[in-house]
């Protein structure tokens, strides 16, 4: 039978894990929104209200499938960079940088962020700080680059994150 | 001389002056005398009075040294306490979130204890399943859904006590009010603020490996500085400031750089107005008789000691 659980409504550390956000984010924006409760109780409504006041958004469903001839690095790397091509996020236009990782398991963000650490390093990414945290977005300048790596695999950004 | 006779008039006026000067030559000896030894006193003098003066410079000196030290070891001893008063706080914190924590258990056993009751654990049963497929109802025809819904609603308002129960507030500790202090800087203390940094009396811990430990009374008290402090940028129009979570003495510290915002308002009473409204909302500090405070202290004293 079930227990309390079936009746209560969440934490913040629940709802936290749930979106792969710190409880501290989940805090922010509530607020930025007028919508944390007072008894810091979250139901449903508070959750979606997370998801679309924050842009909170979900790009993987599992580790993408490898691809033939590419290493798992560069398959993950190359469809994150299309799915940031094709949502525009082109400098001077930002996403998230944790929209990039979720719902992809440990390892894999892992691997991701060290790739995507060093795209920021040479460049091709931007990232600016924002009050809801870390925000990334293709450097205007390196946009063909980034298109001809995303497209056929080739190119100067395909083993910039092998340097790492 | 005198008594010669028919002397010419000028010797005797000769003599006249010859005697007036020896007395002028004799009472300038005695004036120079006395002006020689005057003079030689005022010299002492002046020697005795610039001996005083050098040895009360070197006094000040060694005042002025003593004084900065009694500066730096008041600063030292302003900084170990505000360290010192964290950690009570954060200790009193820990301390009343076990005992919530047990209060909580307790009061959720009760209400566990309830749902066993067959009548309530048969509404339970049906409130599940209708849980479960509640996503699914907007398939099935019109009167046949009303129909699950309203059952539903009987079902829901059986167990309304329970519901209501299950998200009631914690329990009150009934114990004495202990006061813990929220500490607030902004840097520069004058003029246009490029920094605010508040620091709280939890472990850092509730911010770095909050999924690794089970979210308790700290970790609310974090929640709650952290939207006053959202609350408090955006009332002083830096609601995009960006902020950073980091440790000071092992506590949770709130740092915001506000150098790219123009802070309207005066930040500092409006934060003291964000823990005011603070204490009146967490009912969770209420019922664990936490009463928290705010307390504005110059930046230098929260700054890290190393170096």
């Amino acid at each position: 039978m079930a227990g309390l659980e079936l009746f209560q409504r969440m934490s913040v550390e629940q709802v936290a894990k749930w979106l792969e956000l710190h409880p501290f984010e989940i805090v922010r924006i509530l607020v930025a929104d007028g919508s944390l409760p007072s008894d810091l109780r979250l139901d449903a409504a508070n959750v979606e209200r997370i998801r679309a006041a924050g842009g909170l958004e979900t790009w993987w469903e599992g580790p993408p499938a490898a691809v033939a001839g590419q290493t798992s690095a560069q398959t993950i790397i190359r469809l994150l960079l299309a799915k940031v091509l094709e949502k525009d996020y082109v400098e001077p236009r930002s996403v998230r940088a944790d929209n990039l990782f979720r719902g992809l398991d440990a390892e894999h963000q892992r691997g991701l962020r060290r790739a995507v650490n060093a795209l920021i390093r040479e460049g091709v990414l931007v990232s600016s700080m924002s009050a809801t945290g870390l925000t990334l977005g293709i450097a205007a300048a390196r946009l063909a680059e980034v298109r001809q790596f995303a497209t056929s695999g080739a190119g100067p950004v395909a083993h910039l994150w092998d340097q790492e | 001389m005198s008594d010669v006779p028919n002397r010419p008039a000028v010797i005797a006026v000769l003599e006249e002056i010859a005697q007036w000067k020896s007395r002028a030559d004799a009472e300038f000896a005695t004036t120079m005398s006395d002006v020689d030894r005057d003079e030689a006193a005022a010299r002492r003098a002046i020697d005795e009075a610039q001996r005083q003066l050098i040895a009360l410079a070197a006094l000040r000196a060694e005042l002025k040294d003593k004084h900065a030290l009694v500066g730096l070891g008041a600063e030292g001893r302003e900084r170990a306490a505000l360290r010192e008063g964290l950690a009570t706080d954060r200790k009193a914190i820990e301390g009343r979130a076990a005992l919530l924590d047990a209060a909580i258990a307790a009061q959720d056993g009760e209400l566990q204890r309830q749902l066993q009751d067959p009548e309530v654990a048969s509404a339970v049963e049906e409130y599940e399943k209708f849980v479960e497929v509640e996503s699914s109802l907007a398939a099935l025809p019109v009167g046949y859904r009303k129909a699950i819904l309203d059952h539903h609603e009987r079902v829901r308002r059986r167990l309304e006590p329970v519901i209501a129960a299950s998200n009631a507030g914690p329990p009150n500790l009934g114990l004495a009010n202990v006061g813990v202090g929220v500490l607030f800087a902004v840097d520069p203390a004058e003029g246009p603020p490029e920094a605010l940094v508040a620091v709280l009396p939890v472990p850092f811990a509730v911010c770095r490996d909050w999924a690794d430990r089970k979210e308790d009374l700290s970790s609310r008290f974090a929640y709650r500085v952290v939207a006053a402090v959202s609350r408090l940028l955006g009332a002083v129009g830096a609601g995009a400031a960006p902020i950073q979570y980091t440790e000071l003495s092992g506590c949770l510290a709130v740092q915001v750089w506000l150098g790219d915002c123009e802070v309207q308002g005066d930040i500092k009473e409006r934060a003291l107005e964000e823990i005011e409204a603070l204490r009146e909302e967490a009912s969770e500090l209420a019922a664990a008789g936490i009463e928290l405070y705010g307390l504005w202290v110059r930046a230098a004293m929260l700054a890290d000691e190393e170096g």
